[in-house]
């Protein structure tokens, strides 16, 4: 039926569809010509940045100096490889796991007590104990130096299960009802309805601490002492951030200090090196995002 | 209607005490246990550390320190308020993020509800990827690419703008400009990113809605007018809200690498005058103290958009 | 999928399993160093076992367990705070004594003036002008080792192929610097109108470079009639040096978008040959040299580099030097925490690390493996000339405590064709050669100002010096008329200038009486 209607569809709909292929093709080209300059810089030397600047499209010649040296670090490079992943299979799986209980539970309109907790969960989107305070806490938990502090202190999100909450809210209602009446207990509809019916939105919220550990450096800043521990976004940092921009954001003390920094191409490289794993998973998440998952069985 | 339905029998019984509801929904409760107990352990323990705004706070003092340090009581909330340049940081803070909210609140989901009409299924893999790929990039690599886009040796908008006939604009060194870069850069950076949370909601709208638009006739627009907006309506006014509690927390750092004292008239904002108080002289009373103001105006703004969106009928937050 | 995932999730947990580190277990005395002094020159950190190998080899060397804490870039300040909060083991950091000392947090040296390895460290300090002196209190408090040193850093490069080109030679008044400069606009050796005829990213760069051949005490507080300490920037002169900077600006002398720029985009217009002279701090010339020789020929037989400076400082239309030494009285070094119990033990480990080979070891890493003493030359191991290996294990510096002018100057490193590194030059030949090329920056460097008591006492001092750079560089870029300046004066003082001053004054006073 439906796309018996398409056929019929005016010739305005398709001059639509022309128009946004061309809309989302001057998009990507916007959005990649910046980042196409970012990979190239990662092959082009010191020295020609130095000539041509840093918005580079097609090296003179192409200069590898940044990947040999990323892999003659590459020991240390693989371990924190290894600790990003940690955090982030691990870090995700628990994650999504508790915020999604929290989440179904808050869902439920009639459960007392929820008002209460949401505005518990909320107000700490807003006030914090900030630095010290919340390492204390986690140092109390025994977690200082340990993989553990980089997935526990910040397990849940509020904003990502304030989300899913809503999601929730809009599964209709009778969906449960029927399996309440088989005998089903609450514990069971989450699992046997709610979740299969929210594949879209576990695989969003999923994709979202997923990402977000994977680029997460602050708490690993903090709490992790032993250099080996380090997740690649602080070896990232440490590279990105070196001393001369610092310098430049006014402290003197940071003047006295002589490092050579590092070159654009450098920071490009690793930038290049850090972001391609994450970016080539993608594709597989985004098969959740289908269109219509729930349509079948509210229909049944 | 599992909900009325369990409300109507509870209403029947006149009121009930906290056991009769605890035993039953006792399982989720305990579905609820592990995020309470995260969020009181790791959120609210820790929340005690707002007093040292109202002390004089050193961090070698440890934890003991949070309750033995010197009383200050208002000391610090005063000094911000009575800064020279207190209105001009509100201001600057405020449009900043009002103008961010403003551009990249509504392109997101227009990106969104356009990615949704694309037909070729890899095209469209193709192009929520692409869009994707800033969000992965280190602001401080995005503030060279900006520097150098801008520059005007042979940057490509000063270039462009030659090639018409113009005069090249400096434009990291005019404090009309700040804004505009700072709130375009922005959206390049989030728009794809944005996208997903509306596509994955756009996914959930019901399917047999567009079909009926189509049998009545609706074109592409009155469908993403009557069935797609309604559909993710929630979503929309649950992120609004959630973004208004951010419009006081400009990051700073993106700020202070673009920024330089020629432009800090636009460009100021609480986090970098904070930054700079802070190295001449590392109070992290004062930090907290202005944090805990900014969160207090949050808390206000958020209140207040959270009653509107009740109003007009959507979910709040509670 | 699953499986995936379950897999994935099975590795995590062997390798978070698999990742316990061995501490080193021995009845050695055991110290833990924030290293925040700006050595790690590898952002990703040694290989582990290199670490390991040098902390067993300092464990022989000394007797004593070192752990190093690599701060990490762009947050050093909140590193060392939880570190400080938390109570653990930390025995040394690089900070300033003032803001630990008064509340018991740091330990005085003091007990220790009769250890062997603290003489050690004093003699070498000694030598260095005001450097143990910025870490004493009025009562004659010792509070940590000093790292930094006073310096020329802000001297003004000039190319010297243009000057052979303009036929000109080295300037050594402002005067015959201007001359150059409106020469190099004229003759734009770079091409195109490209060429920079001096470059600069602040205002206070300029005012570091050249204030002091305007203003007597430089970029330093000034005492006026009254007995008051004064800003610099109400010092008389200052408007003169704003006129200069401001027709320079005008006349295209400075980049028009110069401050605006940050350190990288600075290097790089350095390093492509298109800046005639410079104002602002010497690593930005010296550590970008390589990449400039890349893109400019050059006859290196006429001057060994391409950029090159008045060697006695630029004079003033005032007759003083232009440039005002920087960092004078510093109260910043290594800091030993009221906790430490092995005071000896710190001292030890680091006047072992000041030894020139020890250095070299702590900088390069194991002779024979990283570095080796140039075969070429006899002298090498009494010159100190080291050359550098290829194929190492990655060494980070993760050790190297004793980083700072006394040792930089001890080491010695060629280019390729043999000519010594510039920036290595210039470490040790002109950097510490403040005393002679600078003006001094008022009589009140002597006195260690305590910023805290600043900041309580006068809450105004910040907004009083964004007001001041905001309008400094508004005079400079034209956007505000020099005849306002005695307004601006003004202005200040509805800022909240008075309240420094008295701050200041107050101070100082103590100080003095």
């Amino acid at each position: 039926m439906a796309k018996k209607n398409r056929k019929i569809a005016s010739r305005g709909y398709r001059a639509f569809r022309v128009c946004n292929v061309i809309i989302m093709i001057l998009l990507m080209v916007v959005i990649l010509v910046p980042i196409l300059s970012v990979v190239v810089n990662s092959f082009v030397s010191a020295a020609e940045i130095a000539r041509r600047g840093v918005f580079i499209l097609w090296p003179e010649e192409i200069d590898i100096g940044s990947y040999q040296y990323l892999w003659e670090c590459r020991g240390n490079i693989l371990r924190a490889y290894g600790n990003t992943l940690f955090r982030t299979v691990v870090g995700t799986a628990l994650s999504l796991i508790v915020t999604a209980m929290m989440a179904y539970s808050l869902s439920k309109k009639y459960l007392k007590g929820r008002v209460v907790i949401n505005g518990m969960v909320f107000f700490t989107m807003l006030f914090g104990g900030g630095l010290i305070p919340t390492y204390m806490v986690v140092k109390m938990f025994g977690l200082i130096d340990s993989l553990w502090s980089m997935v526990i202190p910040g397990m849940v999100s509020a904003w990502n299960m304030f989300i899913m909450r809503n999601f929730f809210y809009s599964i209709p209602e009778s969906l449960e009802e029927a399996a309440l009446i088989d005998g089903a207990n609450q514990a069971q509809i989450m699992i046997r309805v709610t979740l299969p019916l929210s594949k879209a939105v576990l695989a969003t919220i999923g994709l979202f601490y997923a990402v977000g550990h994977w680029n997460s450096w602050f708490d690993a800043m903090l709490y992790i002492n032993t250099s080996t521990k380090l997740p690649m976004q602080n070896i990232l940092r440490n590279i990105i951030n070196s001393v001369s921009d610092l310098e430049a954001l006014g402290s003197e003390q940071f003047e006295l200090m002589d490092v050579k920094p590092a070159s654009t191409s450098l920071r490009c490289a690793v930038i290049v090196i850090t972001a391609t794993p994450i970016i080539v998973v993608y594709p597989f998440v985004q098969k959740y995002f289908v269109k219509g998952v729930m349509i079948g069985s509210v229909k049944g | 209607m599992t909900s009325s339905a369990l409300d109507k029998r509870s209403s029947l019984r006149v009121r009930k005490g906290p056991l009769f509801y605890l035993k039953r929904d006792w399982l989720l409760y305990l579905l609820l246990l592990p995020g309470v107990a995260y969020f009181i352990l790791f959120k609210y323990l820790p929340i005690f550390g707002i007093i040292i705004s109202f002390q004089n706070y050193k961090p070698f003092f440890g934890v003991s320190g949070i309750f033995t340090s010197e009383w200050f009581g208002l000391y610090w909330f005063r000094r911000f308020m009575s800064s020279y340049y207190f209105w001009r940081l509100m201001r600057n803070t405020f449009l900043l993020s009002f103008y961010s909210l403003l551009w990249s609140f509504p392109s997101a989901i227009l990106l969104a509800l356009l990615i949704n009409e694309l037909q070729n299924k890899h095209f469209k893999k193709l192009v929520q990827t692409i869009s994707y790929l800033p969000h992965f990039l280190s602001i401080v690599i995005i503030a060279g690419i900006i520097r150098s886009l801008l520059s005007t040796d042979g940057g490509l908008f000063n270039t462009i703008i030659v090639l018409f006939g113009g005069q090249p604009i400096y434009f990291l060194g005019a404090p009309q400009y700040f804004r505009t870069i700072y709130v375009v850069s922005g959206v390049w950076q989030s728009i794809g990113w944005n996208t997903i949370i509306y596509l994955a909601a756009i996914a959930g709208v019901d399917g047999s809605l567009y079909e009926a638009a189509e049998l009545d006739g609706a074109g592409v627009f009155r469908k993403m007018w009557h069935v797609t907006l309604p559909g993710i309506l929630p979503v929309i006014s649950l992120q609004l809200i959630l973004n208004v509690g951010n419009l006081l927390n400009v990051g700073y750092e993106k700020v202070l690498l673009l920024y330089n004292d020629a432009i800090l008239e636009t460009a100021d904002v609480i986090g970098t005058y904070v930054y700079r108080e802070g190295l001449q002289n590392q109070s992290y009373s004062y930090s907290t103290a202005v944090g805990l103001f900014t969160s207090v105006l949050a808390m206000v703004m958020v209140l207040g958009s959270n009653a509107i969106c009740k109003r007009l009928g959507q979910e709040g937050i509670w | 999928m699953k499986k995936l995932v379950s897999l994935l999730l099975a590795l995590a947990m062997v390798m978070a399993i698999g990742i316990v580190s061995a501490s080193a277990e021995s009845d050695a005395p055991h110290i833990v160093i924030y290293m925040n002094n700006g050595a790690f020159s590898v952002a990703t950190g040694s290989d582990k076992s290199m670490y390991t190998d040098m902390q067993n080899y300092i464990l022989e060397k000394t007797g004593v367990v070192v752990d190093v804490i690599q701060p990490p870039s762009g947050s050093e300040s909140e590193k060392l705070a939880v570190l400080l909060a938390s109570g653990d083991q930390l025995d040394s950091w690089i900070g300033s004594w003032m803001d630990y000392a008064a509340d018991g947090v740091i330990q005085k040296l003091n007990d220790y003036t009769d250890n062997e390895d603290y003489q050690k460290l004093e003699k070498i300090w000694a030598d260095w002008d005001g450097c143990l002196e910025g870490m004493q209190d009025d009562k004659g408090n010792i509070w940590g080792v000093p790292r930094t040193t006073s310096t020329a850093a802000y001297p003004v490069f000039v190319r010297q192929d243009w000057l052979a080109q303009l036929g000109m030679d080295m300037p050594t008044t402002i005067d015959e610097l201007e001359a150059y400069v409106y020469a190099v606009k004229d003759a734009d050796f770079f091409g195109n109108g490209g060429t920079i005829p001096m470059s600069t990213t602040s205002v206070s760069d300029l005012e570091m470079t050249f204030l002091g051949g305007f203003v007597a005490t430089g970029r330093g507080n000034w005492i006026n009639e009254k007995g008051e300490v004064m800003p610099f920037y109400t010092a008389p002169g200052y408007k003169d040096f704003l006129e200069t900077m401001h027709q320079w600006f005008e006349d295209g002398i400075f980049h028009k978008e110069c401050f605006s720029w940050d350190a990288t985009t600075l290097r790089q217009y350095i390093a492509s040959g298109a800046v005639g002279s410079t104002a602002h701090w010497y690593s930005r010339v010296t550590l970008e040299n390589k990449n400039l020789e890349a893109n400019v020929p050059y006859d290196f037989s006429k001057t060994t580099y391409i950029y090159g400076i008045c060697e006695d400082g630029l004079v003033g239309a005032n007759g003083q030097k232009t440039q005002t030494l920087n960092g004078t009285r510093s109260t910043s070094g290594w800091l030993i925490s009221s906790k430490c119990k092995n005071v000896e033990a710190f001292l030890k480990f680091t006047a072992w690390a000041y030894e020139p080979y020890n250095y070299n070891t702590l900088v390069y890493g194991f002779e024979g493996e990283h570095w080796a003493y140039d075969s070429n030359d006899p002298d090498a191991v009494a010159n100190n000339k080291v050359v550098t290996l290829e194929g190492g294990r990655v060494y980070a510096r993760d050790y190297v405590i004793s980083l700072g002018l006394p040792t930089e100057v001890l080491t010695s490193e060629y280019y390729d064709d043999g000519r010594q590194d510039l920036h290595n030059y210039w470490l040790q030949h002109e950097l510490g050669r403040g005393g002679t090329t600078c003006t001094m920056p008022g009589e009140t460097w002597q006195c260690a100002f305590d910023k805290e008591a600043v900041s309580l006492n006068a809450p105004s001092a910040q907004d009083v010096e964004t007001y001041y750079r905001e309008n400094a560089l508004r005079f400079i870029n034209g956007e505000r008329s020099l005849d306002e300046y005695d307004q601006f004066i003004e202005e200040l003082y509805g800022v909240g200038l008075q309240e420094w001053i008295d701050e200041y004054t107050r101070q100082w006073d103590a100080f003095e009486g």
